[in-house]
C-alpha cells in the first residue's frame, strides 16, 4: 500500500475547515472525491476532528494575569529550592557522619564495659603466667593486652572511615538528586530554531 | 501566599526580588497577556485531545505557559513562540502519557455531561472520534490534530513534534490510515 498525498486533498480540507464541505464543493471535486481513497480518507478523518472540535466545551481558562502571577510564584519557588539544594546536602552529610561517630561511641563504650572482665582476667593471669613460666610468655601476653588496649583507636579510625564512606554516599547521592531536578528548558528547545 | 518552609528556614517568597529569584521573563505580562489571549483556546483544545482529560488539559496548559516563559530562548516571530509553546505541550502531554502508561488513556472524562446535550448519533460519533484518538500514540494525535483540526503545515508539525519536515509526511499518512481504519471499525461495530 503506498503512502501518498492526493494533491486535490487541500482544496477539500479547506472546506472541510470552514464548515462548507460538501456544499460549496465544486461537482468535479465532489466526483474526484468520490473515487480517490486518498481524499476520501483525509476528509474523513479531517470532518471527525472537526466535529469535535466544534462541540468542544471549553472551560473557562484561568486569566492571563494568573497565569502570569503563578508562573513569577513558581519561579521564585524553584529558584529557592535551587539555592536551598547545596544547604540540604551539606546537612544531610553532617547528619550522616554524627550519627556514625555516635554509633562507635556507643559500641566503643559498650565494648569496654563488656572488656572489663576479661581483660581484669587476662591481666591476672598473664601476671600469674609470669610468674610461673618467665619471660617468653610475658611477651606474648603483652601483645594481647596491646590489642585490647588499641582497641579504642581502631573504632576511632573505624568511625571516621565510616563517615567517610558516609559522606562520600551522600555526596553522590546528593549529585544524583540535583541531576534528577534540573529544568528541563533544553529538551523543549525545538531542533530548528529560526 | 504562604512561606515555605525549606531548609534555610521560613523564606517568604513574596519578598525575593525578581533579581534575586531570577525570574525576569523575557516576555513582559502585557505581551504575554495578548500571546495568551490568542493562544490559549487552541492550546487547551489541542492538549484535551492529546491527553483525553480536560482536567490533565486545565493543568498542562498552566505548565506549558510557565516553561514557556522560563525559557530563556530567542524568539522572534509570533509563529515561532506558538511553535514553542505547542512543542512544549506536546512534551507534557507525551511525559503524561510516559507516566500513565500501564493505565489505558480514558476515552474521555466529559462524555457524562453531553447526556442531556447532543442527540444520541452525534453523541455517538463524538465517542467513536474520542476512543480512535484515544487508541493512537500522543505523537499520532498530535500530528493528526495539528494538520486536520487547526490546518497546520507539515513545517508547522515538524516544529511542534520536534521531527524533520520529510518525516511528517509519511507519518502522518499513517496516522491519518489508522484513525481512518479505528473509525471504520467502531461505526461497524456500532452498527451490528
Amino acid at each position: 500500500m503506498t503512502l501518498t498525498f492526493c494533491p486535490r486533498e487541500t482544496e477539500a480540507l479547506t472546506l472541510v475547515g470552514i464548515g462548507q464541505w460538501p456544499a460549496r464543493a465544486e461537482p468535479e471535486l465532489l466526483r474526484h472525491v468520490a473515487g480517490c481513497a486518498s481524499c476520501a480518507e483525509a476528509i474523513e478523518v479531517a470532518t471527525a476532528l472537526a466535529e469535535i472540535e466544534e462541540s468542544d466545551e471549553r472551560p473557562p481558562l484561568p486569566d492571563a494575569a494568573v497565569v502570569w502571577q503563578r508562573a513569577q510564584w513558581q519561579a521564585r519557588h524553584d529558584a529557592v529550592r535551587r539555592a536551598a539544594r547545596p544547604v540540604v546536602a551539606v546537612q544531610a552529610v553532617l547528619a550522616v557522619v554524627t550519627v556514625a561517630l555516635i554509633a562507635a561511641a556507643v559500641t566503643w563504650l559498650v565494648m569496654i564495659d563488656a572488656m572489663a572482665g576479661p581483660m581484669a582476667a587476662l591481666g591476672r593471669l598473664s601476671l600469674a603466667l609470669s610468674e610461673s613460666l618467665g619471660p617468653a610468655v610475658v611477651a606474648v601476653t603483652d601483645v594481647v593486652r596491646l590489642e585490647f588496649q588499641s582497641g579504642p583507636v581502631l573504632l576511632v579510625a573505624g568511625a571516621i572511615g565510616t563517615g567517610l564512606v558516609a559522606l562520600g554516599v551522600a555526596v553522590g547521592l546528593a549529585a544524583i538528586a540535583d541531576a534528577q531536578t534540573l529544568p528541563t528548558h533544553r529538551r523543549d528547545s525545538p531542533k530548528s530554531s529560526a | 501566599m504562604t512561606p515555605r518552609e525549606t531548609a534555610l528556614g521560613h523564606l517568604d517568597l513574596d519578598a525575593l526580588t525578581d533579581a534575586q529569584a531570577d525570574v525576569s521573563f523575557r516576555m513582559d505580562e502585557d505581551a504575554f497577556r495578548g500571546f495568551y489571549d490568542r493562544t490559549s483556546r487552541q492550546l487547551w483544545s489541542y492538549l484535551n485531545r492529546l491527553t483525553g482529560d480536560r482536567n490533565a488539559a486545565d493543568d498542562l496548559l498552566q505548565e506549558a505557559y510557565y516553561r514557556f516563559l522560563r525559557a530563556d530562548a530567542p524568539l522572534e516571530s509570533e509563529a515561532h513562540r506558538r511553535h514553542y509553546l505547542f512543542r512544549i505541550a506536546t512534551n507534557l502531554a507525551a511525559d503524561r502519557q510516559r507516566r500513565l502508561r500501564t493505565q489505558p488513556p480514558p476515552a474521555s472524562a466529559e462524555i457524562d455531561t453531553f447526556a442531556d446535550g447532543p442527540p444520541a448519533a452525534a453523541l455517538n460519533q463524538r465517542i467513536d472520534v474520542q476512543s480512535a484518538l484515544a487508541r493512537l500514540g500522543v505523537r499520532d494525535r498530535a500530528m493528526l490534530w495539528l494538520a486536520y483540526a487547526q490546518g497546520a503545515t507539515h513545517d508547522e508539525i515538524a516544529r511542534v513534534v520536534g521531527l524533520k519536515t520529510g518525516s511528517i509526511k509519511p507519518l502522518l499518512l499513517r496516522a491519518r490510515r489508522r484513525m481512518a481504519a479505528l473509525l471504520e471499525a467502531t461505526s461497524t461495530r456500532r452498527a451490528r
